[in-house]
């Protein structure tokens, strides 16, 4: 379970005081997809960083399986990123000088996994995401949307309990980016890992289990027909 | 362990994937250790021409005086010695026609002088002296003085016996070295000079030997009233010049390096900028700064071994291709003291110049490194995933 608890958030800047977020709450299941939808600057990506621990919200609690995730020592929330957290960004995911598979790999090798395991994770991930023979590959020799689609696999290849997905198919074509999509929630829902996709897409929020509107930094409750 | 040999693996990977900007700063670094290899093996090359013209021009690495009849050369054959040259100095006076100069007249054996000392080069008219003659060999000054040349005939009065012996003068030399060209001539010994005492002993040593410890040995072989001086303490003001070749050398070299850091460091904070998102993606993985230390740590320390490495090969080299043929310097060495001989130098390449360069190349690179980790670490990684 995911609880995201009154988050608050608000930044300082040659705008003066802003609140990016403002007394978010919302919950998420293991195995469901979450859309966080709104419009551009309304707080997506804040929230994100928020619960994925990057960003320190000024209030509220981010509580994920029993962690409270800002009460954990530093050295514990480091490991939380390297074992709860999967990340995938709307474009440049990949280490440039590592190969899809080395990429893939990376954060079982963060996380100590045995030879043979990490072998058998990354043929795993390579065939569901279709790109069984892309391992040797370098990123720069693949498209945009295979791109996504490793970093799909390199998020979810330790196994963690959420999956935060950040305009994951902002810079795709609409068939790809639905391709991208459906991966996505394939794999949360077959290993049953929490995933939140921040997106301004609305066949990404029809396909999604659920959908959290922001507006202004707030949760918007205006049913969608009414905006 | 592990852990460990994942980050080495992926700071290699990066090495040989960013194949451009690796080579540039490898051959930074590069450049620097080979040139700074071949230039502290031509100061040793310097040091050793000064010490090789001073010491071969006569004296030997080590001056053997007030021995007795007794002693013989062969004794003075300790470990490190090559070769013992014996003189007789005979103090007395020099006359022809109505010249009188005070000498000290030296009976040498021409043959082994000549194999050994570089006098029989600076001879500027006739010849040096030939075996069991009856020839003198006299500084210009002292010709002068006399108003004899080459073929004249003159007297030597013995300030002991004050027996008079006729000489044929062989030939006039020059050295520029005072010690020389005033005050002493050369005979070639007889026979009779082999009771004379005390004599002097011009000892050579072998390539490498230490003129500390062969003085030491002669002195615990030769007790007594003999003196034993090496070149070292007969020449304090040499022994200053080669010190203070080291001396500026090393300060060359940490210059150089730290010019080399600078730009080391440069060069990695651009490539850690350029690749900044790439750092902001790792640590969202959990990766702390402590590892991106170990990374960058790693890739800089990798690069500046390699280079420096292949700086020390090329150094080397370079400095054993030249090393036959030698460097003339003679344009910036003839009115030199130091350099009397030849202003020819040989780089040689120490352990010291081979080793300098690199240790300073690869600990200077470390240093390089601080700045780029710092300014990942300073950096919030939310920050960072925000630009694009
Ligand atoms: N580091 C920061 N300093 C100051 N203001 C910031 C900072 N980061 C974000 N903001 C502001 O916070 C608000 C929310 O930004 P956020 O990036 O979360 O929006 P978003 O919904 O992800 O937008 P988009 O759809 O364009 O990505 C914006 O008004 C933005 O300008
Ligand atoms: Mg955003």
């Amino acid at each position: 379970m995911l609880d995201v608890i009154h988050i608050t958030k608000s930044y300082r800047s040659g705008r003066g005081h802003l609140k990016a977020l403002d007394q978010v709450s919302f919950t998420a299941a293991p195995g469901q997809a979450v859309a966080v939808a709104g419009r551009s600057g309304s707080g997506k990506t804040t929230l994100l960083h928020c619960i994925a621990g990057l960003e320190v919200p000024d209030e509220g609690r981010i509580v994920c399986h029993g962690k409270d995730i800002f009460q954990l020592p530093e050295k514990e929330r480091q490991q939380w990123l390297r074992t709860g957290v999967g990340i995938v960004f709307q474009s440049g995911n990949l280490l440039s000088y590592l190969t899809v598979s080395d990429n893939i790999a990376f954060p079982l090798q963060l996380g100590g996994w045995p030879r043979g395991d990490i072998v058998r994770r990354v043929d795993e991930l390579l065939q569901r995401i279709a790109l069984p023979h892309a391992g040797g590959a370098l990123p720069h020799e693949l498209s945009g949307g295979e791109l996504q689609r490793v970093a799909v696999a390199r998020a979810m290849a330790h196994r963690p309990r959420m999956v935060l997905a950040d305009e994951p198919t902002a810079s795709l074509d609409t068939a790809t980016a639905a391709e991208v999509v459906k991966l996505l929630m394939g794999v949360c829902r077959q290993e049953n890992t929490i995933l939140l996709m921040s997106t301004h897409d609305q066949a990404v929020m029809a396909a999604a289990d659920r959908t959290v509107s922001l507006m202004d930094g707030r949760i918007d409750n205006t049913p969608p027909g009414n905006r | 362990m592990k852990r460990m040999a994942f980050w080495l693996r992926v700071a290699v990977l990066f090495l040989v994937r960013s194949g451009r900007v690796t080579l540039v700063l490898a051959l930074m670094i590069f450049t620097a250790v080979t040139a700074l290899v071949f230039l502290s093996s031509l100061a040793t090359g310097v040091n050793d021409a000064m010490i090789r013209n001073t010491v071969g021009l006569y004296t030997g690495h080590i001056s053997g005086a007030n021995l007795p009849a007794a002693l013989t050369p062969e004794t003075l054959q300790v470990d490190g010695v090559r070769r013992v040259l014996r003189r007789y100095p005979i103090p007395g006076m020099l006359r022809a026609g109505s010249h009188l100069v005070p000498v000290t007249l030296v009976a040498v054996a021409p043959a082994a002088e000549a194999a050994m000392t570089g006098l029989p080069r600076k001879v500027i008219d006739g010849r040096y002296l030939a075996p069991a003659s009856d020839q003198i060999l006299l500084s210009a000054y002292l010709a002068e003085q006399l108003g004899v040349t080459t073929g004249s005939s003159l007297f030597f009065v013995d300030g002991r016996t004050q027996s008079e012996d006729g000489f044929t003068v062989s030939g006039i030399y020059r050295t520029e070295v005072d010690r020389l060209d005033y005050g002493v001539a050369f005979v070639a010994e007889r026979e009779r000079d082999a009771d004379r005492e005390p004599w002097q002993a011009a000892i050579f040593l072998d390539a490498g030997a230490s003129p500390e410890r062969v003085t030491a040995r002669l002195e615990k072989r030769v007790p007594g009233d003999a003196v034993f001086q090496s070149w070292l303490d007969r020449m304090p003001d040499l022994r200053q010049l080669i010190d203070l070749n080291r001396v500026s050398m090393n300060l060359v070299t940490l210059l150089v390096f730290s010019v080399v850091a600078i730009g080391v460091a440069c060069a990695f904070v651009v490539v850690v900028l350029k690749n900044l998102r790439e750092y902001g993606i790792m640590r969202s993985m959990g990766v702390t700064v402590g590892d991106v230390a170990c990374l960058i740590g790693a890739e800089i320390l990798f690069l500046s071994i390699l280079a420096a490495l292949g700086g020390v090969l090329a150094g080397g080299l370079i400095v054993g291709l030249v090393a036959h043929t030698g460097i003339d310097l003679t344009v910036f060495t003839s009115h030199n003291r130091y350099f009397t001989l030849s202003g020819i130098i040989y780089p040689r390449a120490t352990v010291y110049a081979l080793a300098i360069p690199p240790l300073m190349a690869v600990g200077f690179s470390l240093l390089a490194a601080i700045w780029p980790i710092a300014l990942i670490a300073h950096k919030k990684v939310a920050d960072i995933l925000r630009m694009v």
